[in-house]
């Protein structure tokens, strides 16, 4: 038996699932925040949390939040060089998740407009995808054990 | 009458069980028994059977090896860097490393950290540049809320043990 509520349903942007999402970046000690607020394509593909662009690095490191060096697996099999922090993303479109929302993982890396919301965070929602009719729903839910 | 003469077997037997067993000691542990032969057999010396581990036949009291281990030349806390490692570290701190570098260093000092200090394949660890492990977890959340909440004198990278990024593409 399973139970879901209702996150969003929307249409594809340019054959690909889009969401607009509210992520944030606070520092523990002064309570400074940053918010990255942008488009994000829900990836299968991506094992990691959320992913953007670098150049957020400058914002990030400005209220005095440490990033982390590492690597990040691209397309094609090679790694490339990328900066990490704790982030937390608090709304998909006008969902707002409870505070202070879903911890994740903030890569930042590459250049892209657009940001990844990865399997690290899809694991959290059940997310149906009508292909033929370029549609997708996201709910949130958990299965429970039949008895 | 037939005469009875012991074979070459019950001989050997006769031999193994009338005889003081010869031990075969190699030069170590003559040493090993002359130095435990000396600490607890002296005479007048009383053996406290409590808390002791039997190995062999002489007792290894484990709260009384108290003399501190010291490694001159390099310290036991951080892991043996290969010499490319080392090279690549005496260069950063002349200058930044390319990103081609950076990630070698990494992967080099990550997969000597891991044999070191034995780590898990899968778990996300926090290492130092020159190999010292700063936190390990099971995950990337977990291992990022560990690291934020501190402060570091060194510069720190994370990694996922056994594989060649922290995260990234299926």
């Amino acid at each position: 038996m399973s139970y879901e509520q209702h996150i969003l349903e929307s249409h594809y942007t340019q054959g690909k699932p889009f969401v607009s999402a509210k992520v944030v970046v606070v520092n523990p000690e002064t309570l400074r925040q940053v918010t990255i607020q942008k488009d994000f394509w829900i990836d299968t593909g991506f094992d990691g949390g959320i992913h953007v662009a670098q150049f957020h690095k400058e914002e990030i490191t400005m209220i005095g939040v440490d990033l982390w060096s590492g690597t990040i697996g691209v397309a094609g099999g090679a790694s490339v060089a990328a900066h990490r922090c704790l982030a937390y993303l608090q709304q998909i479109d006008d969902h707002e998740f409870p505070m202070p929302g879903i911890e994740a993982e903030l890569i930042l890396q590459g250049s892209d407009r657009h940001g990844l919301l990865g399997l690290d965070i899809l694991k959290y929602w059940i997310i149906k995808f009508d292909g033929p009719n370029q549609f997708f729903k996201i709910a949130s839910g958990s299965v429970q054990a039949k008895k | 009458m037939i005469a009875v003469t012991p074979t070459e077997t019950t001989l050997k037997k006769e031999e193994l069980t009338t005889e003081r067993p010869l031990l075969l000691m190699t030069t170590i542990e003559q040493e090993n028994h002359e130095f435990i032969g000396h600490q607890y057999l002296g005479l007048g010396t009383s053996i406290d059977t409590q808390d002791i581990f039997p190995l062999r036949d002489y007792p290894l009291q484990l709260k009384d090896n108290l003399h501190e281990i010291r490694a001159h030349g390099f310290p036991l806390n951080y892991p043996w860097l290969p010499p490319n490692a080392i090279k690549l570290l005496n260069k950063a701190k002349k200058g930044p490393l390319t990103e081609k570098e950076l990630i070698t260093l990494m992967e080099l000092v990550a997969e000597r950290a891991s044999a070191h200090f034995q780590l898990d394949a899968g778990k996300f660890a926090a290492l130092t540049f020159r190999g010292r492990v700063v936190e390990v977890s099971d995950t990337r959340v977990s291992l990022l809320k560990k690291l934020q909440d501190r402060r570091y004198q060194e510069q720190i990278f994370v990694w996922r043990i056994g594989f060649n990024a922290f995260s990234g593409r299926l």
